[in-house]
């Protein structure tokens, strides 16, 4: 049987307003999915940095799978039916060839054995049995199927023209009662209006949750910035980082174990109170995270300065660190010795496995905005406590 | 003849770091005699700081590397009118800073039952004093007495004497965290303060 065709329909190239709302779904589905595990993340923060970390790449996952589900859709939607032949007379007038959709095969219907019928804006093919050629050049009989064309998907003048023929070449009781005005005004009355908007807003919406959950500082930081509230830097030795109530500076940074064998930072840092306020307190502005979005999760996670419990381990001994940060008012101006200033040896915690933290210097409790404090800046400093020299 | 060299040097340096053990450990606490002049306050009492020692037994219960630093003072009232009976030995005589920070002082966190027990029971306030006695009295802080530990007396500068300093413990430290073993407290930051 040879594939020869007349009268063929067409699809038409597709409508670009329906990729809109397809996109748009897509995009608000994965700012959805984004945002519940941004919402799970937040459950389980605290000292559990494997956790932070393993949503932070689920999310990161879902993003990516999301824009290459977006690509996939296009490529589909592109491929699929544009400009392809729908159906079409067989040139002998024995019947019609029509595209199953299984690998795009075209199928042959006899005219006998099959009824069109148009519902609201669909045509439906009706057969009680098909036939088409197999891979090996072989007649294979199909069973009896129905198959929903949407008028909206061919192009309108070539089925006008499909459907003079066919009521020409089939018998009385099976012609088709097509009125083009009729199905245009039926297509108008339920099809959507403003598709592109909707599905342009649908984008927006997801691209926004997407964007606040993975990137949180990016919204907020900007902010922040720009009132030089906070202070993202990396951590320099020997530099003099400035409040309105004090200037400290790192002199030297090391790593070391405890003697429990726990991962422990030691900053040398000194101090200067430039204000006359009883309620400074250098013990509890400092901090360190292993997140940088520490302020915008009002101090979850942060970790305080560990006070005289612990001995660090020197030359294989474990030893005590002298001059360490244990009170909360050490250099107030009216308890020191030296009217203010000091060096004192600040020890935290670390995370084993993190090569990036944040030591934090904030002058106020992290449940209000940074804006609100009254010592400002807040420094947020970058070190990899891999990168530090190990104490001896 | 290899492994009796290595048998005597592995003695030899046994017995020397347990010998530095030995003195240094022992010296923390005893007594420090000081001799400074004689200051007055307004009330015309008379005060000597005459030494400080850290007390070996008790210890701070918060944190076994603390130690209590007990500072000896006098105060003498001969030249204290009759009529003044209500005045009060004034404790601002001295005070000790801890890595640069005033101490905290022992009364503010030890029980009144500890304190009212040798070698506590001197650091006490003393009020309604009389004329013509000397009173012998204790000022007692909490310090880690690896860092850097100033004694300041007459802070106020009370007529008689300017306030002075007297450093009790100045670390010696290469890389400013932890001491030198040279240092006369390396061995007691070294776990030293358990024995």
């Amino acid at each position: 049987m040879k594939r020869e065709y007349q009268n063929s329909v067409f699809f038409k190239k597709e409508d670009k307003k329906y990729y809109f709302i397809g996109i748009g779904f897509i995009f608000l589905l994965c700012g959805i999915t984004t945002h519940l595990l941004g919402s799970l993340e937040y459950l389980y923060l605290g000292d559990q940095d494997e956790v932070t970390w393993f949503y932070h790449e689920m999310m990161m996952c879902c993003v990516i799978s999301s824009i290459a589900i977006v690509l996939i859709f296009f490529m589909v939607r592109k491929n699929r039916l544009n400009k392809r032949l729908a159906f079409a007379i067989d040139k002998s007038g024995q019947g019609i060839w029509l595209n199953s959709f299984v690998n795009l095969k075209m199928i042959f219907i006899p005219f006998s054995m099959l009824e069109i019928d148009i519902v609201h804006a669909s045509i439906i093919f009706k057969y009680k049995h098909a036939f088409y050629c197999n891979s090996r050049g072989r007649m294979v009989v199909k069973k009896g199927k129905k198959e929903k064309i949407s008028y909206q998907l061919i192009n309108e003048d070539q089925f006008d023209r499909f459907v003079k023929i066919y009521n020409l070449m089939s018998d009385q009781d099976k012609k088709v009662d097509f009125d083009k005005a009729e199905i245009n005004q039926r297509i108008s009355k339920y099809s959507i209006k403003h598709l592109k908007g909707i599905g342009t807003l649908l984008s927006i919406i997801g691209i926004v949750m997407i964007t606040y959950n993975l990137f949180p500082l990016a919204l907020d930081s900007v902010q922040l910035n720009t009132n030089n509230v906070v202070k993202y830097q990396n951590l320099k030795l020997n530099h003099t980082y400035s409040t309105s109530k004090a200037d400290f500076k790192v002199n030297k940074a090391y790593v070391a174990r405890n003697e429990k064998n726990q991962k422990i930072v030691i900053f040398n840092i000194s101090f200067k109170e430039k204000s006359q306020d009883d309620t400074f307190n250098i013990f509890s502005n400092l901090y360190i995270s292993s997140d940088k979005n520490i302020l915008q999760e009002q101090g979850t996670g942060a970790k305080p300065p560990v006070r005289h419990s612990d001995m660090v381990m020197s030359n294989n001994h474990p030893t005590a660190i002298m001059n360490q940060l244990t009170n909360e008012q050490y250099c107030n101006k009216d308890l020191s010795a030296s009217g203010g200033t000091g060096t004192y040896n600040v020890v935290f915690k670390l995370s084993d496995f993190k090569n990036k933290d944040y030591l934090v210097y904030t002058g106020d409790n992290f449940e209000v905005h940074p804006k609100s404090y009254e010592e400002k800046p807040t420094y947020i400093l970058k070190f990899n406590p891999n990168r530090l020299e190990v104490l001896q | 003849m290899k492994k009796i060299t290595l048998v005597l040097l592995t003695m030899m340096s046994i017995l020397l770091e347990s010998g530095i053990v030995l003195a240094d450990t022992n010296s923390l606490y005893d007594l420090h005699p000081i001799q400074t002049k004689n200051f007055y306050d307004d009330s015309e009492i008379e005060y000597k700081v005459t030494g400080y020692q850290y007390l070996k037994d008790p210890v701070p219960l918060t944190d076994n590397k603390a130690r209590y630093l007990i500072i000896h003072c006098e105060a003498n009232t001969s030249d204290l009118s009759k009529n003044s009976s209500d005045s009060i030995i004034n404790s601002d005589v001295c005070k000790v800073y801890d890595c640069g920070h005033e101490a905290v002082e022992i009364e503010d966190v030890v029980p009144q039952k500890v304190m009212k027990k040798q070698p506590l029971k001197n650091v006490k306030s003393i009020n309604k004093v009389k004329p013509n006695k000397i009173y012998k009295f204790d000022y007692g802080v909490i310090v880690y007495p690896y860092d850097k530990i100033i004694l300041k007396i007459n802070p106020y500068n009370f007529q008689g004497l300017d306030s002075q300093k007297i450093i009790i413990h100045a670390p010696d430290s290469k890389n400013g965290i932890v001491l030198n073993s040279m240092d006369s407290l390396a061995d007691y930051a070294q776990g030293g303060f358990n024995k």
